[in-house]
């Protein structure tokens, strides 16, 4: 603990950091750097930055597609209904199954970040 | 009396009971600004429902595609799909941080001054012209609904009214609407913060002003303000020319634009103690370690 607090520089914005924020900062760091904390950031990750791409990509294309491809997007489906009121329809789909699935991970997310918590209660108190 | 004025009354009445009711069980911070975080899940679900199928799904998405068919349902899927922005992005880390609003993450690690001031005016100039929308819209139906009082009067009531159930209901509904009209401007800052070590108050002092300056800017030189109106036309534009910029809405280009301005200014900049204290933010973000002591 007290070698990393002598690694880091002294602020070059000319702010004088107290020796109190200097113990919570490297308090804080110990915690980020902690692999169980690192594996609880890495699995959000892996499940987030992909469905968020994913559903960005996904309602773009709607106004996209409507906009540049307007022929392909009136093809007839069923009966009357083109393809452009199917795609719009999807996007709730979409959003519902895409909620569905992050609310399944945020069980096993909470259930870790609850695991880390306890261990470092146990481990400080 | 007709039917539906009486049902409007009713309407008022029961609301106001309830903000009443609200009122006097309001009494921390916790309380007004999450209900004193008693609310569950199942119930906020509703209560976001409720938020979404008010006036303006009801009103302003069935006289849009009235109007403009097919453009219009684009509108209540861009809703929608905006929602999985706040649940993927922004309502966890929010939560867990112990924070109620968006200014106080961005207090958190920046320079609590001017992160309070920006974050204080691009909200009031977001709502300001939001409000001016709804009351606009308001009017008129309040007057149809009361043909004796004119168009000002209505307009007034209705705000009065608006102001009594913020002020004195607080909680969730007033977050809600607060949180998804201030996304428009200070999402982007909220993911950087969240998101991004780097991040410094200068890059969110200048990111939020040019989103701001950028959206107001763009709104008058738009088809909005501009135009050339006909010698006999009875609603005439402020501004008589031709717009410069072509779009309506402005945030296609401002919002980018303030978060260029954002990564830049923070890149240009900066300041270790939001850097270091940025450990703290990522960790209480994603463990609610320490938000409710």
């Amino acid at each position: 603990m007290a070698q990393q607090a002598g690694a880091m520089r002294v602020p070059t914005s000319g702010e004088i950091l107290s020796d109190e924020e200097m113990r919570r900062i490297v308090e804080w760091q110990a915690i980020e750097a902690n692999t169980e904390f690192q594996a609880l950031v890495h699995a959000k990750r892996r499940f987030i930055i992909p469905a968020t791409i994913f559903f960005i990509v996904y309602y773009f294309a709607l106004p996209i597609l409507v906009g540049y491809a307007p022929s392909l997007m009136d093809t007839n489906v069923i009966g009357n209904i083109n393809l452009a009121y199917l795609f719009a329809l999807s996007q709730f789909f979409m959003a519902w199954i895409l909620m569905y699935l992050y609310v399944r991970r945020a069980r096993t997310w909470d259930e870790m970040a609850a695991q880390i918590v306890t261990t470092l209660r146990g481990g400080k108190e | 009396m007709s039917t539906s004025l009486l049902m409007f009354i009713v309407f008022i009445a029961i609301t106001l009971g309830i903000t009443y009711w609200a009122s006097r069980r309001t009494k921390t911070t916790a309380d007004f600004y999450a209900a004193g975080r008693q609310i569950t899940g199942f119930q906020n679900g509703w209560a976001v429902a409720g938020d979404y199928m008010s006036a303006a799904s009801f009103l302003g998405i069935a006289g849009l595609i009235a109007f403009f068919g097919y453009d219009g349902f684009l509108y209540s899927v861009g809703w929608l799909v905006a929602y999985l922005t706040v649940l993927l992005l922004v309502a966890e880390p929010l939560r867990n941080t112990g924070k109620f609003t968006m200014a106080d993450v961005l207090a958190f690690r920046l320079r609590h001054k001017s992160v309070r001031t920006v974050a204080a005016l691009s909200t009031l100039t977001v709502s300001l012209f939001y409000m001016i929308a709804q009351m606009v819209g308001a009017g008129p139906l309040v007057n149809l609904l009361i043909p004796g009082i004119t168009f000002e009067v209505a307009i007034i009531g209705v705000g009065i009214i608006m102001l009594i159930y913020v002020i004195f209901g607080g909680m969730l509904a007033t977050t809600w609407v607060q949180i998804i009209k201030a996304v428009l401007l200070m999402c982007g800052a909220i993911l950087l913060t969240l998101f991004w070590r780097r991040f410094n108050t200068t890059g969110m002092v200048v990111g939020m002003l040019t989103g701001l300056t950028a959206s107001l800017v763009l709104i008058v030189l738009s088809p909005a303000v501009m135009g050339v109106d006909p010698p006999t036309a009875t609603v005439r534009q402020i501004i008589q020319a031709a717009p410069i910029f072509p779009l309506e809405n402005p945030g296609i280009v401002s919002v980018p634009l303030g978060f260029i301005a954002a990564i830049v200014g923070s890149l240009l900049t900066r300041d270790e103690r939001a850097e270091l204290t940025y450990s703290e933010l990522n960790v209480r973000s994603n463990t609610r370690l320490g938000a409710e002591v």
